[in-house]
């Protein structure tokens, strides 16, 4: 008989928006059974939306039918997300959020994710594509990023 | 998402209602840009009923506000909850943006 991991949850979907809602809809449910409070939780909800935006736009070129896995661990003491992708790596040192004083459509995204989550963290090792880690501590001392 | 355009004077109001994000800011990107296209000098997107807003949304309404200033017209937001208004304000866009408790309220500055 097989063993799986009971706190692992696993999401293959397609490089279409059309998913972000669904996906959007998951992660809403996972921070909120760790019992992330309702504000926290949406605002996590944002920053996998945004990632997975990222990689529907910059990494598949809007391409609507490439793959897109999806790992949430959800752990005794955090929430971390591996969003991975097979399409054009991006230099991490390339991804900055923009300058809030710059008022200009885009950039956005990056800012939400970083400002959001504990660690961000983009591994372009693997031979094809990038593969995005996300965590959130459920105590958010600021202690725990470091 | 679905949005509803009204005619109120010479304001044009958009009631939104649903999520804004990838899958359907072009729809509304296409539909204001139509409205600003055609002249109109008063836009209100009413967000009574948007639970959800990302990145790809902002995105569409700074370039809505971008083109009507550049037209002298004006752009205004009402009727955020406060899940949306937190993240325009952690993206300090509440300074960008002329927002509106009510939609009264924009509608009485809009008709000064």
């Amino acid at each position: 008989m097989t063993i799986y991991d009971e706190n692992t949850i696993l999401m293959s979907i397609a490089s279409h928006p059309k998913y972000l809602k669904l996906v959007r809809s998951v992660i809403l449910q996972c921070a909120m059974l760790m019992n992330f409070s309702e504000k926290i939780s949406k605002d996590i909800t944002l920053a996998v939306d945004e990632a997975l935006t990222n990689v529907i736009k910059h990494s598949y070129m809007g391409c609507l039918n490439k793959r897109i896995d999806i790992t949430i661990y959800l752990l005794d003491d955090r929430l971390e997300l591996k969003i991975c992708d097979f399409g054009k790596k991006v230099d991490p040192k390339t991804i900055k959020p923009r300058n809030l004083c710059d008022v200009k459509p885009g950039g956005l995204g990056v800012f939400f994710m970083k400002k959001i989550m504990d660690e961000v963290d983009y591994d372009i090792s693997s031979p094809k594509g990038t593969t995005l880690t996300m965590i959130k501590y459920k105590e958010d001392t600021g202690e725990q990023s470091n | 998402m679905h949005i509803q355009i009204k005619e109120q004077g010479d304001i044009v109001i958009f009631q939104i209602e649903g999520e804004i994000d990838l899958y359907n800011s072009p729809g509304l990107r296409q539909q204001l840009t139509s409205r600003i296209n055609k002249g109109s000098k008063k836009i209100l997107v009413d967000f009574s009923n948007v639970k959800y807003i990302d990145s790809s949304g902002l995105a569409t309404l700074i370039e809505g506000l971008q083109k009507m200033n550049r037209q002298k017209g004006r752009m205004m937001l009402c009727c955020l909850n406060q899940s949306i208004m937190d993240i325009f304000e952690v993206a300090r866009l509440d300074d960008v943006f002329n927002i509106y408790n009510t939609a009264e309220e924009a509608l009485d500055d809009m008709a000064k």
